[in-house]
């Protein structure tokens, strides 16, 4: 299966519902088109299914939206006609709503719009980046992510461009030559006992204690991350720090401390302590935000 | 794309966006969590899509949840708004309260002062009316009009040689000697000339006498008793025996007395021509209503507010009845009333066979209205020219009267035996009115109305005629 596209032979009945359903045909799509699609999909998200599976995965999927972009990659009129009619004006309020800007907002916007086009050609052909769309989510979230993405890697580009007296009018602090005094062993015992600590928390306990101290988002973003009241993500984040105290105790005093000097431990000025945390937060960090161009 | 241990790749842009929209499995989200944790910029990207996407949230959320109408009224507003209008109402209670009795005594003076104030101007307007144009078409007439009226309310000797003056002028007066020619049965008869100049009487006055104060006051008392002492006219008609059971004639559709209006030797609008009597169906119209509520306001029964008499309509109607021709009244009356020049309605209706001869009679016995009375057994009539007569002079007679009953020129006077007597013409001509055969006692009182006459003797006979006098019933 995981061979390369190829049309969906068994339950052609069922694809037929699931073409119709999508109503690519009223964008000029075929039928066998529509299913090359879907076998694309299937082997990215799920190589491994039965036919079945992947039926059952191809009705979860948006059909009508998917065989509009699809429809416009493939340059038909009538869906270019239907998406500048839904998502022309969405796209630059979409950008607005990021780069809260309007002239960067429409660069934005005009950069995408000229991706989602295509206006580079690979072997021959024009490439349009709707061909990426899987049909996972809407369209319009989809746009809207892509369009994040990209304002961030600008901004990371940019960023990379920006001179040592900004940095230093922002109050970047840039940290001294590493010592070559050897870590004390009451740091190495913190450390140990702070990564032991970090490591029994859930991904999501994760996110919302990077987001909350190392991204600085607010309460209200980070529950919309994870999808809860922000209410619950201050409770979650009081109730994760006592449990990260207790943790790092227990720790300590399991590395040989007792409890006394454990708790004077964790008492110690920070500005003392040589523990990163962020690393061990952020541990096996990708090293790049490289979007998934090409990457089919 | 999935996430396998040290590898880490980021979620595409499907995978996050299915994650934002919570349509990932459980596991795959829990892979895309963990991600996120570890990945500043894939958070970062996460929370620039979801600033976008939240936006239409948020203005879902702060839309305007439908409340019931009713639960609108319960408002903070409202309440306030409840709260301040009931201060405002008790402090209004509070203020008026103790002010209400004062407030009302004011109010009522108020309504006094607009009461009076009225009655002043029509007084006032009394007073001046005699000199006052009262008619808007006559304003020629105006100054001999005030000056004439002023003598006449001025002195009784002002009355009667105004009187002698408007009787000159009628002599002089052609008109009226071709008025006198079509009068047939009474030459001698002239009714008392008006001064050409003077409008006189009105509806309201023609509703004066409907009123008939010697109905309410038989012995006259608010009339104005003038003397004889300077009686220079013409004695009174005598009654005619050959009529005594015809007041009047209505040979060849004629009225005498219309035909003996005066003339209107000044070819104006001066002499007004009277209103008849209210019939029945007329007595509910609303100028009668009017003129009827004018009377009562200005007070004609009182003796003590009685007007001034103008010239004119002393002169016009040759008798002068008290109150009864002043200029207030005319001032209020309708124009429609008064406007019609005398010569026109004078010709139209002497020669008019619409108008009934009942109406012509009422119209003819107001122009004329003496005042009667008593004096020892004697029926003694003025024509309010300073000056008592004797109305029933008529030798044979041996009536002594001891009550008489006048309603404009409708007089009835009764005396001893049952006698009756009655005029239709203020006394020019009499009938001798037959109660029953077993009439006995004197009349002692004498109501007469339209067509209904009661008449009272001493021996308690009571005597009912709804015919006019032909036929008598005895009461009990």
């Amino acid at each position: 299966m995981s061979s390369g596209p190829r049309p969906v032979e068994a339950n052609a009945l069922s694809l037929r519902v699931l073409f119709e359903k999508s109503g690519g045909e009223r964008y000029g799509l075929t039928l066998q088109a529509f299913g090359v699609v879907l076998e694309q999909v299937a082997v990215k998200y799920v190589p491994q299914a039965s036919q079945q599976q992947k039926l059952e995965f191809w009705r979860d999927l948006k059909l009508e939206e998917l065989a509009l972009a699809r429809a416009c990659a493939a340059g038909h009129d009538a869906a270019w006609q239907a998406f500048l009619t839904r998502f022309r004006e969405k796209l630059y309020d979409i950008a607005r709503g990021i780069t809260k800007e309007d002239s960067s907002a429409r660069d934005l916007a005009d950069s995408l719009y000229a991706d989602l086009y295509g206006t580079a050609e690979k072997e021959g052909r024009r490439v349009s980046r709707l061909n990426f769309y899987m049909g996972r989510g809407s369209l319009e979230g989809w746009l809207r992510t892509v369009l994040a993405q990209e304002f961030v890697n600008r901004y990371r580009k940019t960023k990379r461009l920006v001179s040592l007296e900004e940095q230093a009018e922002e109050g970047v602090q840039f940290s001294a030559t590493p010592s070559s005094q050897p870590v004390s062993p009451l740091d190495s015992r913190l450390g140990a006992a702070l990564d032991e600590a970090l490591g029994l928390l859930s991904g999501e306990d994760r996110l919302v204690l990077a987001s909350y101290y190392l991204d600085d988002r607010t309460l209200t973003e980070i529950g919309r991350m994870v999808g809860v009241h922000e209410s619950t993500i201050s409770r979650r984040l009081e109730k994760l720090l006592k449990g990260l105290r207790k943790q790092v105790l227990a720790g300590l005093v399991s590395r040989g401390m007792n409890r006394a000097q454990a708790e004077e431990t964790l008492e110690a000025d920070v500005r003392y302590l040589q523990v990163d945390v962020t690393r061990k937060l952020q541990e096996n960090r990708p090293a790049a935000f490289q979007q998934d161009k090409g990457s089919d | 794309m999935t996430e396998t241990g040290e590898t880490q790749a980021h979620p595409d842009a499907d995978t996050l966006t299915a994650y934002m929209e919570h349509s990932l499995p459980a596991v795959e989200s829990k892979t895309v969590v963990a991600h996120l944790a570890m990945c500043e910029p894939c958070r970062e990207v996460l929370v620039l899509s979801q600033a976008v996407m939240t936006q239409p949230e948020a203005q879902t959320v702060l839309a305007p949840v439908p409340v019931a109408r009713w639960r609108k009224l319960f408002t903070p507003v409202f309440g306030a708004a409840a709260a301040v209008a009931a201060m405002v109402v008790i402090a209004v209670m509070v203020l008026q309260l103790p002010q209400k009795n004062p407030q009302q005594g004011s109010t009522g003076a108020t309504v006094n002062r607009a009461a009076t104030q009225p009655a002043q101007e029509t007084q006032q307007a009394k007073a001046a009316s005699t000199g006052d144009q009262a008619v808007p078409a006559e304003p020629k007439a105006a100054a001999p009009m005030r000056q004439a009226g002023e003598q006449v309310a001025s002195t009784r000797n002002d009355l009667s040689a105004s009187a002698k003056e408007t009787e000159a002028r009628l002599e002089d007066s052609g008109r009226a000697r071709a008025a006198r020619k079509l009068a047939p049965i009474e030459p001698t008869s002239v009714p008392p000339p008006p001064p050409a100049k003077v409008p006189v009487l009105t509806a309201a006055l023609a509703k004066k006498d409907y009123v008939n104060t010697n109905f309410f006051n038989p012995n006259g008392a608010d009339k104005i008793v003038v003397d004889s002492q300077s009686n220079n006219l013409p004695a009174a008609p005598q009654p005619q025996p050959s009529a005594t059971s015809s007041a009047f004639s209505t040979a060849n559709n004629k009225i005498t007395i219309f035909a003996d209006l005066p003339a209107n030797t000044a070819g104006n609008a001066n002499v007004r021509l009277l209103t008849p009597t209210p019939s029945q169906e007329h007595l509910g119209c609303t100028v009668c209503k009017i003129v009827q509520s004018t009377a009562h306001t200005l007070g004609f029964h009182s003796p003590a507010r009685t007007p001034a008499l103008r010239a004119g309509a002393l002169g016009n109607s040759a008798l002068g009845g008290p109150g009864m021709f002043s200029g207030a009244i005319e001032k209020n009356q309708p124009s429609e009333l008064s406007s019609a020049p005398a010569k026109a309605e004078t010709d139209s209706l002497a020669t008019s066979s619409s108008l009934s001869a009942g109406a012509m009679a009422y119209r003819s016995a107001d122009s004329a209205t003496p005042t009667w009375k008593i004096v020892n057994g004697k029926l003694m009539k003025s024509s309010g020219q300073a000056q008592w007569e004797d109305a029933y002079p008529i030798a044979s007679s041996a009536m002594e009267f001891s009550f008489v009953n006048a309603r404009g020129n409708d007089v009835w006077a009764g005396g001893s035996h049952a006698s009756l007597i009655h005029s239709r013409d203020g006394g020019q001509t009499w009938e001798t009115i037959k109660l029953g055969d077993n009439a006995s006692g004197t009349i002692v009182s004498i109501i007469a109305g339209t067509m209904s006459v009661q008449v009272k003797t001493s021996d308690n006979q009571t005597w009912a005629s709804n015919d006019g006098g032909k036929s008598w019933a005895l009461r009990e």
